[in-house]
């Protein structure tokens, strides 16, 4: 017999992989771009600027997953702990036409596969502190490169905004969020 | 079907253990993937420190514009004056008078610090790589001191002309300067990889041509280094080492020709003198050994990358009759080769070959251009003995 605590512990794994994938993929991102910026400073200061605008490039993606798990942690109501998240697989049991139960299962489910998919994304982070650190290293030998290096840099972002576009679209379609 | 139907057709108790089995199905699928891309991931991190330094150094090289203000500089004052704009300032300033031999100390002595900087950044496992490229400088360091001791030069004149930097320890240094012949210097390298430069004394005392040693010096430090780069396991940077050293053998081995012909040596005193390995095949270099002519080791270098290049500089060997701008175009070549390696191989060796070989094309182009200035040679035929990048 199910009872909601599995839906509960569902959606916490969720927004735990949402935050957590994307966070290795950010720190190790920027911490590729930031060995490659450290390596720029020690040689010429004045490109703390340069390395500073790339090693935050890597960044978003941790605040993508950190916005995906939030997402999460409202759609499911876990925010508001046991309570809150019976309350809303209730509403979404009145919603489908289910038991809590299994209304309580899906919704976890749900956040499950909207974590993996921000926090999966997120890890285009390490490809993007690649280009991020390979930009620093062109830049430094030729600032005029700056824009050209920031355009092939910021490509990666869009495989992570399309992460988060799809934990979004996961927890509106299933009145998760905006119900 | 509900979950529990599709659990229980799957012969579990309820859906949570075929949740926690295909997670875990998951995990290990995910950890075959990811590791080999962290693996990959950790190789290019080491490498992100050092070669953003070295791209860093790699911009300080004088530009291809500023060289040719400097060209049409009209004294060697004013050649010092515009590297005082550059990272040679510090090594300017030491300088007691405005000649050519100190301009080319102080580019020794800022060269020896850049490349000893180089090899003391890059990761572990580079370390090796680099020492394998930096004994050219042991090579040059050799070349200058048996070409001062044959000169009768003092010690501290041929200390002067060296780079302080490659394999050769310091104080073995110390004592080849201290020598008073060259067979003393040759004695001296003993317990080096150089010590094979004592079969060639006969020889010298037959032609009494420093050619002899500084071709078996050339000869020692390439086949080294390649039957180095063809022993160990070919990874990607190994691979890069492979390509630009078997494009040093074969620029070292054409010039070689090239010269010869020009002086009309026959294929037996040559062949001894070339270097094994490169890419060059050997029923090619045995082809070009035979013909008798500069014209005709061009024509036979057809099919292979050196043809275009070396064509480029026909006109003007024929207009001079000088192999120095067949020499300079196969230079420009090699450095067109580092130059490539350093854009394809970003995080591996490829920005610290780029940057040895930019740099020891600078350090050459500057030499020349002062040494031109001083002998008073006009910008125009500076300009021709300026080695360019290939394209």
């Amino acid at each position: 017999m199910l009872d909601v605590s599995t839906g509960v512990a569902l959606a916490a794994v969720g927004a735990g992989i949402s935050m957590g994938a994307a966070a290795i993929g950010s720190g190790i991102g920027v911490g590729i771009a930031g060995a490659a910026g450290a390596g720029a400073i020690a040689e010429d200061p004045n490109k703390f600027g340069t390395a500073l605008v790339f090693q935050a490039l890597p960044q978003t993606q941790g605040i993508y997953g950190f916005l995906g798990a939030v997402l999460i942690m409202i759609g499911t109501g876990i925010l508001g702990g046991f309570a809150g998240f019976e309350a809303a697989a209730n509403t979404m049991a009145g919603l489908v036409g289910t038991t809590p139960e299994n209304a309580a299962l899906i919704m976890g489910l749900a956040a499950v596969g909207g974590g993996l998919s921000v926090g999966l994304a997120g890890l285009s982070a390490i490809g993007q502190g690649i280009t991020a650190a390979g930009s620093i290293g062109a830049v430094s030998k030729e600032p005029g490169a700056f824009g050209k290096c920031m355009v092939l840099t910021v490509m990666s972002e869009t495989f992570a905004v399309f992460g988060l576009l799809i934990t979004i679209l996961i927890l509106v379609g299933l009145k998760l969020l905006g119900a | 079907m509900t979950l529990e139907e599709l659990a229980a057709s799957l012969g579990f108790s309820s859906f949570p253990p075929l949740f926690a089995v295909a997670l875990a199905v998951a995990l290990v699928v995910g950890l075959i993937i990811f590791v080999p891309i962290l693996l990959r991931v950790i190789e290019i991190a080491n490498y992100a420190y050092s070669n953003s330094r070295i791209q860093v150094m790699s911009s300080r090289i004088i530009p291809e514009e500023k060289l040719k203000e400097m060209i049409e500089a009209s004294s060697l004052a004013e050649v010092v004056a515009a590297l005082e704009a550059t990272e040679y300032s510090p090594y300017l300033r030491e300088m007691m008078d405005e000649r050519s031999e100190a301009i080319e100390r102080a580019l020794n002595r800022h060269t020896a610090d850049s490349y000893r900087e180089v090899a003391t950044m890059v990761p572990m496992n580079f370390k090796k790589i680099l020492a394998v490229l930096l004994r050219k400088w042991d090579v040059y360091n050799i070349k200058m001191i048996l070409r001062g001791v044959y000169a009768e030069r003092s010690p501290d004149d041929i200390r002067a002309d060296l780079v302080p930097v490659g394999e050769l320890d310091p104080s073995k240094i110390g004592v080849l300067v201290e020598a008073r012949s060259l067979e003393e210097v040759i004695s001296n390298l003993d317990g080096t990889p150089y010590s094979r430069l004592a079969e060639s004394l006969q020889l010298f005392d037959q032609t009494k041509n420093l050619t002899v040693f500084e071709a078996t010096l050339d000869k020692i430090l390439y086949e080294d280094a390649w039957g180095y780069a063809t022993s160990q396991p070919l990874d990607e940077n190994l691979l890069s080492l492979k390509n630009y050293l078997a494009t040093n053998i074969d620029v070292v081995n054409l010039k070689f020709v090239f010269r010869a012909k020009r002086d009309g040596l026959a294929a037996g005193s040559i062949e001894g003198y070339l270097v094994k390995g490169g890419n060059l095949a050997e029923s090619l270099i045995k082809s070009i050994l035979e013909v008798d002519s500069v014209d005709n080791v061009v024509a036979a270098l057809e099919g292979t990358k050196y043809y275009q290049p070396v064509l480029a500089a026909v006109p003007e060997y024929e207009s001079t009759r000088s192999i120095l701008p067949i020499e300079l175009a196969l230079d420009g070549y090699l450095a067109r080769v580092g130059k490539d390696i350093s854009i394809t191989q970003p995080f591996g060796i490829g920005p610290a070959i780029g940057y040895l070989s930019m740099k020891e094309m600078e350090i050459r182009n500057v030499r020349t251009l002062a040494r031109g200035i001083e002998s008073g040679l006009s910008a125009d035929e500076i300009r021709n003995l300026i080695m360019k990048v290939g394209s």
